[in-house]
């Protein structure tokens, strides 16, 4: 999606290419050096379906970040906002749950109003995310922790900080719901990622979102409505975190305020492993998605070696540094600027 | 702040506070010691509000309560002022606590040596990633602290107690209303201010922070400072996190949790340029001070700690806002004063 | 420095360029914008390295230097904008990274500031060291520069337009400085395109021209006329002028135009087809006139009118709507997205077009963008490739295009021929003649003043903000540009 305008005439760049797909070749090596690791257990269709149903959350806050961080920004609020939207939808959406606690000012809201809310509220809160940025330049990093901050806060008041054990039976029954064996928060997490795949290479707003990204006052001067697109994109981030709370919903049947911990972290760390610049206009969906899919094979690897899980954070802290730095090189090495 | 405008006027124009009026002049006094009348303001307006408010133990609880994000606050500072942000204070702080937890058997010192040795080492780790690797600042201390917080839980999930007579006698002990974790924090201060006001490197921190091109044009060594300066500030962290197992007695892995921004907010409040090159440290402190009196404001109020969340998070986009805003008006002075 | 060679990507800077400097001399160099100045200046304090050629300071010789190395050498440097750092004091700016110290790291404060006192003193400097390099104004940040150099011990200074923000009195004090300076032996080498204050000050004089060395004399051998001759005496440009397109329609017609603190009072009318030249020195404000025509700065005063109706001016957008296009002078920082496409950095402005509920159709944008390619014989491997990779001239042509697509009918060059070679630069003349004679009026602000005779039919003259000259191109030339814009420079008051 990168360079593909018209085909090329002369030969293709080949070195070019891998730096800017490096993601591709690592995947594959990883998947077959995790199956050796293993003895094969690491490929069985059953662990393979693992991976992709772990995938689907974080999968999906990948792409409201990728879509943020083309336009050269950060949204460090996308995983406060996928765990209050479940809150939202899990509490506000279930009669039992609301009579379960005690202290939380969510009111019962009914099961279909409680998903709009919390999609609407997801959206919101990206809009006021990208307003902020644009209109006050306040730097996104703050403005999007403050924001994490402020709903995580919501996300305490709403159920008076207990865990919704008991959402509306729907989530569980849609995470297990099963077609052609794989069950459907896959299909989901793998039609989304699809369709902005598709969309971003072959929409206008994709032509935009790259020049904003990749020179902000060169595409201003070229009649491109910087500002808007900027707010557009943490807007949609918003909107696919709310839709990441649904399916963090359906995939684990419940959800605590404090849930997110180590969402946020393994967000940024797929989507830069998926090599999306954070200077921005660099980078695509498909590289992205290959990030998320190496991050949670890489975990699952770790689980099935028996590493205990919060080793896992540190490692993913480390991997974030490892494919920046392998990026940085990459990308200087064949271009010489 | 408006102090460049009427000072083209003759051929040498003399100093531009010297050229202002009285009321020009305490305009810009005010403008440099705004956080110092902010502070003095509000201890006035609370003490009129609570008697409680002004006598010793409610400022030695103040102080004591300040200590630790007043600790980290300069590990932040000293970041800051180079131009890098650290996000990974708080849960160095919280591994370092767990170390220091973890290793109380073999005695208090050996134990403190060790957590603070950790912090130290966490620091390098960023710094390393910062200047020989080239990643931003934000991403690497970010990933910092999923590791520091992967590496806490992984130590130990739930907090650990520690029983250690030492920790029990420095926790009770007091001087005057100066408590240990107060203590620390005036002594680590004071050393930072005498740094800070003595040495090269303090010097080349600040011109790093204000242009590092001219810095480095300079012949200043700018990766070794922003290497020291990330050093620093794990080592402090560390250190801070030894004063948290003196405040409750236990070493927490979600210790801080959110600690990072606070440092931050407070630290611009007091006035520090977020993006490097300004500030002074016992503005900083009392940009902590502020930050520490709102959330006691909050508390005593009886306020839900979870909206109090909200109006934090509030506080420090106000407080970023305020500060990118002078230093917009300030720049545009500059350019103006360049154009032809 | 000897037959110093130094190319940039699709230019030549330097050809073999031969400089000398005596000690206790002030030299000075001078040459249109883009002679070779600067880069020059760049290779003797290091930031450049040369591809060729040799340096030779004080019997040491050398095929490059570092900026380290070039300090120790005893070379200071003061840039027009001062480089400085603003938030520290004068003082602690100038002894950066060769502070006094003892025990490795504390401050000797009382000996730096006994240090400075003295430097003050000798430079007869009155306000206080200790205040912060961002209070002072401009003149006064030069003079800190100079302090800077002078507690480094240096032997060789260069000074690039250092009087670019001074007001006169200011200069002659400076100018009393060098003149210190130059009796302690120190050799001067003086940047400027003011021929008074080289007339003045210089012993020596060295012209360059598009990188080449034209003639080194003694100030005593010439004149003002002589030396302008000898900057502007180029004969590769002189194509003989063209046929004017220009009508008796008025496009644009701007009234009293000002932005505080960068242009005051502009006013001039366009004609349909007429390519209107505006010429200046650096920092005369044109680049800000076609700024504001533009929409990015908004004016404090004035009215602009198109076609007999007065617009507000209020986004690119909304320039770009009523037929405006801009090329701006900083081509990569802000004429394009380098890492796109040539397909997409031409159809930019005119996305719309091609798109239905956003969904965009790339067959029709890459034939506009294929047709547009060929018809600006732009040469690129393909339309998908990266303009990074364009030669200067391609890329010109790139923005060029983006604004042929997007049907503007008022184009504002800034520049456009800098940073691009010959046979780019003769296509792009050939084709600013084809637009106009299609009906496009061109406003076009250059420092080369070939180009602006060959194709402008008015040329306006910009000074300090204002606008002090309209010529006919057909009547005038280059003495007579320079004289104005030069003339201008000099009001007293004015500067900063």
């Amino acid at each position: 999606m990168t360079s593909n305008m018209a085909t090329a005439d002369s030969g293709i760049d080949w070195r070019k290419l891998l730096a800017e797909n490096a993601i591709i070749p690592a995947l594959l090596v990883f998947i077959v050096l995790a199956g050796i690791a293993t003895g094969g257990r690491f490929l069985s269709p059953s662990n393979l379906t693992i991976i992709l149903f772990q995938s689907s959350v974080l999968g999906v806050l990948v792409l409201g970040q990728t879509l943020v961080m083309l336009v050269a920004g950060i949204d460090l609020s996308i995983a406060a906002v996928a765990i209050l939207a479940a809150v939202i939808m899990g509490a506000g959406g279930s009669e039992r749950q609301i009579m379960m606690n005690f202290s939380g000012i969510l009111p019962y809201l009914g099961f279909l109003p409680a998903i709009l809310i919390a999609i609407a509220g997801a959206a919101l809160a990206g809009l006021i995310n990208g307003l902020v940025v644009v209109k006050l330049r306040i730097p996104a990093f703050i403005a999007t922790l403050a924001m994490s901050l402020a709903l995580s806060g919501l996300a305490m008041l709403a159920t008076g900080g207990s865990p919704v054990h008991y959402p509306d039976p729907f989530y569980e029954s849609f995470g297990q719901t099963k077609f052609l064996g794989l069950p459907m928060p896959i299909y989901m997490f793998l039609a989304l990622s699809l369709g902005l795949g598709l969309y971003l290479s072959r929409s206008k707003l994709s032509v935009q979102l790259y020049a904003t990204g990749g020179n902000p006052r060169a595409a201003a001067l070229s009649g491109i409505p910087v500002s808007r697109i900027t707010i557009l994109a943490y807007t949609a981030s918003g909107l696919l975190g709310g839709i990441a709370g649904f399916l963090f919903l359906a995939r684990t049947g419940s959800v605590a305020p404090h849930s997110g911990g180590n969402l946020l972290l393994e967000t940024i760390a797929a989507v830069v492993i998926g090599g999306v610049s954070l200077a921005g206009g660099k980078g695509n969906v498909l590289n992205a998605f290959a990030g998320t899919l190496l991050l949670v094979g890489l975990s699952n690897l770790m689980n099935i070696l028996l590493i205990s899980p919060h080793l896992q954070d540190a490692v993913s802290g480390i991997i974030i540094v490892v494919a920046i730095m392998a990026n940085t090189r990459l990308q200087d090495a064949p271009a010489g600027q | 702040m408006s102090a460049g405008t009427d000072t083209r006027t003759g051929m040498r124009p003399a100093t531009p506070t010297s050229a202002l009026s009285g009321r020009g002049r305490w305009r810009v006094w005010l403008g440099h010691n705004d956080a110092f009348v902010i502070l003095v303001g509000f201890a006035l307006l609370a003490s009129v509000i609570s008697p409680a408010f002004l006598t010793p133990h409610n400022l030695g609880n103040l102080l004591t309560q300040s200590a630790l994000l007043g600790l980290l606050a300069i590990a932040q500072f000293l970041v800051v002022v180079s131009g890098g942000f650290d996000l990974s204070v708080a849960a160095v702080m919280a591994f370092s606590s767990l170390v220091f937890a973890h290793f109380i058997g073999l005695g208090f010192v050996p134990a403190a040596l060790l957590a603070i040795l950790a912090g130290g080492t966490c620091g390098l780790f960023s710094g390393l990633v910062i200047t020989k690797g080239r990643v931003q600042p934000l991403i690497a201390t970010l990933a910092m602290m999923g590791i520091a917080r992967g590496l806490a839980l992984s130590v130990s999930e739930k907090s650990i107690l520690v029983n250690d007579p030492t920790v029990a006698a420095l926790r009770g002990f007091s001087l005057g209303i100066l408590s240990t974790p107060t203590l620390v924090w005036f002594f680590v201060l004071t050393i930072a201010v005498a740094w800070l006001a003595l040495t090269r490197q303090a010097l080349h921190l600040y011109a790093i922070g204000g242009n590092e091109v001219t810095a480095r044009l300079a012949g200043v060594a700018v990766n070794r400072i922003k290497l020291g300066v990330y050093v620093a500030s794990g080592l402090l962290s560390g250190l801070t996190g030894v004063v948290m197992v003196m405040r409750s007695s236990s070493g927490v892995p979600l210790g801080g949790m959110g600690w990072e921004l606070d440092t931050i907010a407070s630290i611009v409040i007091g006035g520090v340029n977020l993006f490097g090159g300004e500030g002074r440290l016992m503005r900083a402190m009392a940009g902590v001070l502020i930050y520490q009196m709102i959330a006691n404001v909050m508390n005593l109020s009886g306020l839900d700690p979870f909206y109090q969340d909200i109006v934090r998070a509030g506080v420090i986009v106000a407080a970023v806002g305020l500060s990118i805003f002078r230093n917009r008006k300030a720049g545009r002075r500059v350019i103006q004063g360049r154009s032809a | 420095m000897r037959t110093i060679v130094k190319t940039f990507p699709g230019v030549q800077a330097l050809r073999g360029v031969d400089f000398d400097l005596m000690p206790g001399e002030i030299h000075c160099l001078i040459g249109e914008n883009g002679a070779g100045k600067s880069t020059l200046m760049r290779v003797l304090t290091g930031a450049q390295r040369p591809d060729s050629g040799e340096i030779e300071i004080s019997g040491e010789t050398f095929s490059g230097l570092n900026p380290a190395l070039s300090q120790k050498l005893g070379v200071g440097m003061i840039y027009q904008e001062a480089d400085l750092v603003p938030a520290l004091s004068a003082r602690d700016n100038i002894f950066l990274g060769h502070e006094r110290v003892e025990a490795g790291m504390i401050l000797k404060k009382k000996e730096m500031r006994r240090e400075v006192e003295r430097i003050f003193g000798q430079l007869n400097l009155n306000f206080p060291p200790s205040t912060i390099v961002r209070d002072l104004a401009p003149a006064q940040r030069q003079l800190v520069q100079i302090a800077k150099s002078l507690s480094r011990n240096i032997r060789i200074l260069v000074l690039d337009e250092p009087t670019a923000a001074l007001t006169d009195s200011e200069i002659g004090y400076l100018f009393d400085l060098l003149n210190e300076l130059k009796s302690r032996g120190i050799g001067m080498v003086y940047v400027s395109h003011r021929l008074d204050e080289i007339m003045a000050i210089a012993d020596r004089v060295t012209v360059l021209r598009d990188g080449s060395h034209v003639a080194t004399q003694r100030i005593g051998d010439v004149t003002k006329g002589s030396l302008i001759a000898a900057m502007v005496g180029r004969n590769i440009d002189a194509e003989a002028r063209s046929t004017s397109s220009k009508a008796d329609k008025v496009v644009l017609s701007v009234r009293g135009l000002t932005v505080k603190g960068q242009f005051e009072d502009v006013g001039f009318d366009l004609y349909q087809g007429e390519v209107l030249g505006l010429a200046g020195l650096i920092g005369a404000g044109r680049s800000e006139v076609l700024e504001c025509l533009f929409g990015v700065t908004q004016p404090d005063a004035g009215s602009i009118s198109v076609e007999g109706k007065a617009v507000k001016v209020n986004s690119p957008i909304e320039a770009i709507l009523l037929g405006f296009g801009l090329v701006p002078e900083e081509r990569r920082e802000s004429g394009l997205v380098l890492g796109r496409s040539v397909a997409e950095n031409i159809t930019f402005p005119v996305l719309d077009r091609f798109s239905r509920f956003t969904f965009l159709s790339r067959g029709k944008l890459v034939e506009v963008a294929s047709r547009l390619v060929s018809q600006l014989s732009i040469k690129t491997p393909s339309l998908g490739q990266s303009v990074r990779t364009l030669s200067g001239g391609n890329q010109q042509k790139v923005v060029i295009g983006k604004w042929l697509a997007a049907g503007t009918r008022i184009l504002l060059l800034d520049e456009p021929t800098r940073g691009i070679d010959i046979n780019a630069k003769f296509e792009l003349y050939q084709l600013v003649r084809d637009l106009t004679a299609k009906g496009m009026s061109v406003i076009m602000a250059s420092s080369e003043m070939p180009e602006l005779l060959a194709l402008s039919d008015r040329i306006l003259v910009m000074s300090e903000g204002r606008l002090v000259a309209e010529l006919d191109a057909a009547m005038t030339d280059q003495v007579e540009i320079m004289h104005h814009a030069v003339a201008g420079a000099r009001r007293e008051g004015e500067a900063a």
